[in-house]
């Protein structure tokens, strides 16, 4: 029983970060430095809220989405379970290490808007890096350039995510107030 | 606490964080006083001088009141403009944050109505 939800959990999370990845290029083709940085990044908020709520159970939803964007797309850069284990645990690194800089306890009790954000900058700043710096051993690409862009994209669509979510919070419960 | 629990409290945490992302910044009972106060010379199109504020609000004393009204400047609510005439008049102006604060007070005032 344990298994099947969580085995609902991990397939959800694909679910979405596929969609939401495919979304993100079909909206946002014209904002990308090359196929894999782009300047607004979506899939970073599905990332971070992942990890955040689902932890270890996000990284394995996020592990899989990737390996499934990588060939959807087929992408040929780098090893594929290097580049979906470097997108996986990178967000979950950054959480937990933003956790611990923000002293929030393990149920997150005292996470606030501002802080929220923070976690935001720090995982793009996380996964931009560690990212580039895979990208640069293997194709030695524009190191600090890819690594600039993919940090703003990542952050920049963390925020979108986040805020679109919030903007629909509010509609939901103004609806909700009004039935 | 199980696993699942676990997950959800972190959700509601979660959700009560994003949910403050487009929060209005909050006020305190003071500044709430102030920009009601504030705005019943605005909802009449009359011009109001930060001299005036502070001499007229009878419940604080000048100083208090100077003091909400930074605060409420800091917080975006407010803006402090110059007289082009005289510049020791200063005129207190809504930000469009304060002209939505209150449009949706009066939104929810209406759904309350309809409620009952």
């Amino acid at each position: 029983m344990e298994l099947k939800k969580n085995a609902i959990i991990i397939i959800g999370i694909i679910i979405v970060w596929a969609l939401i990845y495919q979304l993100n290029i079909f909206l946002f083709k014209e904002f990308s430095s090359n196929r894999f940085v782009h300047w607004i990044f979506i899939p970073q908020g599905v990332r971070i809220v992942s990890v955040i709520i689902f932890a270890e159970l996000g990284v394995i939803g996020l592990f899989l989405g990737t390996l499934i964007t990588y060939f959807w797309n087929g992408f040929t850069i780098g090893n594929p379970l290097i580049v979906a284990l470097i997108s996986s645990i990178n967000p979950y690194l950054a959480v937990h290490f933003s956790r611990y800089l923000l002293k929030l306890d393990n149920l997150f009790t005292r996470l606030s808007a501002e802080k929220l954000l923070l976690i935001s900058l720090i995982s793009a700043l996380f996964n931009s890096l560690f990212h580039q710096f895979y990208f640069h051993m293997r194709i030695n690409a524009g190191f600090s350039r890819d690594t600039a862009v993919m940090f703003f994209g990542d952050f920049f669509g963390s925020l979108i995510l986040l805020y679109s979510m919030s903007i629909a919070l509010r509609w939901i419960k103004f609806k909700y107030r009004t039935a | 606490m199980t696993k699942h629990a676990s997950m959800y409290q972190i959700f509601l945490n979660l959700t009560h964080a994003i949910d403050d992302l487009t929060e209005f910044p909050k006020l305190s009972p003071d500044e709430r006083c102030l920009i009601r106060h504030l705005n019943s010379y605005w909802v009449k199109k009359q011009e109001v001088k930060v001299v005036e504020v502070i001499n007229n609000v009878a419940y604080s004393s000048p100083a208090t009141v100077f003091r909400n009204l930074k605060k409420l400047r800091q917080k975006g609510y407010v803006e402090l403009l110059m007289d082009s005439r005289d510049n020791r008049v200063k005129f207190v102006q809504p930000t469009e944050l304060t002209i939505s604060y209150f449009d949706n007070l009066g939104k929810l005032m209406l759904q309350s109505l309809q409620g009952h």
